[in-house]
């Protein structure tokens, strides 16, 4: 017997509606098979089922609000043996449970290569080096397989527990996520952390609003207008900017440990996209976007904008942002020239963007009318000081009003 | 000075634990201030481990001079005086080597003494002058002092710590170590060298309290044939004039002496420094409890070195202080050593590192331990053959615990060892390093091979030759 408990379909979701069953008492189903469909505030999903079998109980009904947790469905094991009614420990619900990011899967990672050793010896067998390593990427040595002679852990194991282990993300997604700096919450860091939740309560929200210029941007739209067919738009490049300014403050680009509070720092940058849709605001993410060219990342923004507005997303597209970026500029008739964007959490950071209006400007002494856009750049200072949102900002400024700049 | 400025670090203590902090602290960008009452080196270089091994170095050439007969027993005692002049030289290069280090790296040094006010403040009075410093985080690196037990009297003259034998001017004729440990073993080497008639008591049934006890007692039968009169389960009684009276099993005994030396043990500095205004409570042994990245109880004040439990040993201290200095700088990483090596520098040298036979089987560990002697080593014996190595691996995968060592020269080797345990050696990755002949640092490789069954400068038990 396999009890189905609903997963955590998204960051912070805690509950989902019941839309409606898609397999039946008695319906023998693959692992992977589609068996509800379940609305969450965000999103409209299908959920597979994580093992195969006989449906054995569906024990609610189209309307119920379920929460994350509670057993959805009910399978008996197509396996001949299990018969045997072997009280089920045997698939546990953590394997059995695709979107789980509980640590006890890791338990299930664990077997190192002399682990009584290991424990009896109150240390894991691993060169400084290595050590260093898994302290860089904030991996516990204890639950890495060690496979050098003797059980030793080398640097592979490390990546490789990096890779299947992170925490706040899905175990399916997680193997392109090796590259991930833990920041322990200490020092001068930890002290502005407490200082800004007793004050500001958390996340500490602080927003700073800024122009850019986009005559350049609008320019490289015009440009591109000629030789692509599908085009590019502001946002698009914008949106490039913005990743490639997150590379060069990667603080920014980061999740809190819901556990430790420690900071973890992302190298990919999985940049999640606020996005109308018929049934609200949804933000799904662009995976290692930092690794998209202009016309990808153009192409993906206009994907998952499609897919949102038709309610087609999936749940993994929406896990795992690192930074998020928000504009209303389709939706905009007034000149709205700045807003409160909150937090999307985990992360620390969220970035506005406003349409581009005309403005006098000044250059060289001169008023001009100029193009510009409107930015608000929430941070939580729990995390980021000003003088790291302002770097960043810089960054940014500088890499829009110059699109040669970093051009991909 | 600007006082009102909050310190972004404060180290308390300039010893080997507090400058490397400082030093590592200020490499990392953390603005660094280093408050020191007295000598920059601590007890180590100014009175510890560097002018020890300085006398002791020089005692073995005095023992040479003397066997070849270059020199005569008057010449002996003048070089005991000479001796101490070039340790004075030593020490004052190496100490403003320090200083140099930490005006290079840009920390900003104190001279005062420092105790703290609150748990942000630090008080240094430095003769008429009162400073105080704020501070947002600290390391408390005050070290460690000689044990005194009570009701001794250390005068500096009779009764003398270590550091004070390292500035008599002249070698006393007799003296009486109280303590078989490491400090008071070496003293007695020296001592003994320069012409000193030595008696080691020792209260407890032997000496070197922790080292293997194979090393322990093969020295303790060099020290008796080399004239040293070690006395075990002895307690001291009571000092008088020129004399010291003990108890042993056959009762009490006077022995007549020009100097009493006291080394039985240290204790952490961590009175007398204002640590209760700062709400950091020592434990049970005076000691301060501190987690792996050295913070104590108070999350902004870490502690380092001696007043930390452990070993007192300066190496020991200077991977704290990297540690804590990292940690402060928001860098990852713990202090988490796999094995911290000690030298014991008596004639013959001892040099231990990672896990006794016995205590690797104490918690659990299938664990076996080779031994190969330094007779067999073409190095050892020119160097006179005495002495061995004692290597103690896993059984299954051959993992590389621990490695006792004594003879000549030993403590260079030690480090060697302490990389393979660091490394997760196993025995193969022993067998198959070539180590340099004639060397007796073959000995790990004769070690690796006896373990492995196949050794070659040993003759094979009658179980390998089947």
């Amino acid at each position: 017997m396999f009890e189905f408990q609903l997963p955590d379909v998204g960051e912070g979701i805690h509950e989902a509606e019941l839309v409606e069953w898609m397999v039946h008492i008695g319906s023998a189903i693959e692992e992977g098979t589609p068996i509800a469909v379940v609305n969450t505030d965000k999103v409209t999903v299908e959920l597979p089922s994580p093992a195969s079998g006989v449906v054995s109980s569906l024990p609610w009904n189209p309307g119920d609000i379920l929460r994350v947790g509670e057993v959805l469905m009910v399978l008996d094991g197509d396996d001949s043996s299990s018969g045997s009614d072997q009280p089920d420990s045997a698939s546990p619900v953590a394997s059995a449970h695709p979107l789980s990011t509980k640590k006890t899967d890791q338990a299930t990672v664990a077997p190192s290569g002399s682990p009584s050793l290991a424990a009896a010896l109150g240390r894991p067998i691993a060169a400084p080096s290595t050590r260093k390593l898994a302290a860089d990427l904030g991996v516990d040595l204890e639950v890495v397989r060690g496979s050098g002679p003797g059980g030793r852990i080398l640097r592979g194991d490390v990546h490789a527990t990096a890779a299947t282990s992170m925490p706040s993300m899905p175990v399916e997604q997680a193997a392109a996520d090796g590259d991930v700096v833990r920041e322990p919450l200490i020092g001068v860091r930890g002290t502005m952390f407490r200082h800004m939740t007793e004050s500001s309560g958390a996340p500490a929200t602080t927003t700073s609003t800024f122009t850019v210029r986009m005559e350049r941007v609008e320019e490289l739209v015009s440009e591109l207008r000629v030789d692509h067919s599908p085009s590019v738009g502001v946002f698009a490049i914008t949106s490039l900017r913005v990743v490639q300014a997150l590379t060069q403050n990667p603080r920014l680009n980061a999740t809190a440990d819901p556990d430790s509070n420690d900071l973890l720092l992302h190298r990919p940058v999985h940049l999640a996209v606020a996005v109308a849709s018929p049934s609200g605001l949804v933000v799904p993410v662009l995976r290692d976007a930092q690794n998209l060219q202009l016309a990808e990342l153009s192409n993906a923004i206009g994907e998952v904008a499609k897919r949102a507005r038709e309610g087609r997303l999936a749940t993994a597209d929406l896990r795992g942002g690192t930074f998020t970026v928000s504009s209303t500029g389709g939706l905009e008739k007034a000149w709205v020239t700045s807003a409160q964007p909150l937090i999307n959490l985990p992360q620390v950071a969220i970035l506005w963007m406003s349409r581009t209006r005309d403005e006098a400007v000044v250059d060289d002494g001169v008023v001009r009318s100029g193009r510009v856009m409107s930015c608000s750049l929430s941070f939580d200072h729990r995390y980021i000081d000003g003088a790291e949102a302002t770097a960043f900002i810089n960054d940014l400024t500088s890499l829009v009003s110059d699109p040669q700049q970093g051009q991909s | 000075m600007n006082t009102d400025r909050p310190r972004e670090l404060v180290v308390l203590g300039g010893g080997p634990g507090g400058y490397v902090a400082a030093i590592r602290a200020a490499q990392l960008g953390v603005a660094t201030t280093l408050v020191e009452e007295a000598n920059l080196g601590g007890v180590c270089l100014n009175e510890g481990c560097v002018p020890s091994k300085a006398l002791i170095h020089d005692a073995d050439e005095v023992q040479h001079d003397l066997e070849l007969g270059l020199i005569d027993d008057d010449q002996r005692a003048m070089r005991f005086a000479a001796s101490k002049a070039n340790r004075g030289a030593t020490i004052g290069r190496l100490r403003q080597g320090v200083a140099g280090l930490l005006r290079a790296n840009g920390v900003e040094t104190v001279t005062g003494r420092g105790t703290l006010a609150d748990a942000h403040t630090m008080r240094v009075v430095d003769g008429e002058n009162v400073t105080r410093l704020r501070f947002d985080e600290l390391i408390v690196a005050t070290g460690s002092e000689a044990l005194v037990p009570p009701g001794m009297d250390v005068d500096g003259k009779f009764v003398l710590t270590a550091r004070d034998i390292l500035e008599l001017d002249e070698r006393p004729g007799r003296a009486v170590v109280v303590g078989g440990g490491y400090i008071g073993l070496e003293l007695a080497c020296a001592l003994q060298r320069f012409g000193t008639e030595i008696v080691v008591v020792e209260a407890t049934e032997r000496i070197l309290a922790g080292i293997e006890p194979l090393l322990a007692e093969h020295l303790g039968s060099r020290l008796e044939q080399d004239g040293i009169d070690v006395r075990l389960n002895t307690t001291l009684v009571e000092v008088s004039e020129r004399s010291v009276l003990v108890h042993d099993q056959n009762g009490d005994t006077v022995i007549d002496t020009d100097a009493v030396v006291v080394a039985v043990g240290r204790r952490p500095r961590t009175s007398g420094i204002g640590l209760e205004h700062a709400g950091v409570v020592p434990n049970a042994t005076g000691h301060l409890d501190v987690d792996d990245q050295l913070r104590t109880a108070v999350g902004h004040i870490r502690a380092i070195g001696d007043v930390t439990n452990g070993p007192a040993l300066a190496h020991r201290a200077m991977a704290q202080g990297r540690a804590a200095a990292a940690s402060i700088a928001n860098r990852p990483g713990t202090y988490r050593p796999a094995a911290v090596p000690a030298v014991v520098f008596t004639t013959p040298e001892i040099a231990t590192v990672g896990l006794r036979l016995d205590e690797a089987l104490g918690r659990g560990v299938d664990a076996r331990q080779v031994r190969f002697p330094l007779a067999a080593n073409a190095r050892g014996l020119t160097l006179g053959g005495d002495g061995f190595g004692l290597l103690v691996h896993e059984v299954r995968t051959g993992l590389v615990l621990g490695a006792h060592l004594l003879g000549p020269g030993v403590g260079e080797l030690i480090g060697t060892a302490t990389l393979a345990i660091e490394m997760g050696a196993v025995i193969e990755d022993l067998a198959g390093t070539i180590f340099p002949h004639p060397t007796i640092s073959e000995v790990f490789g004769e070690l690796a091979d006896e373990a492995l069954g196949l050794p070659t400068h040993a003759v094979p038990s009658k179980k390998q030759r089947e």
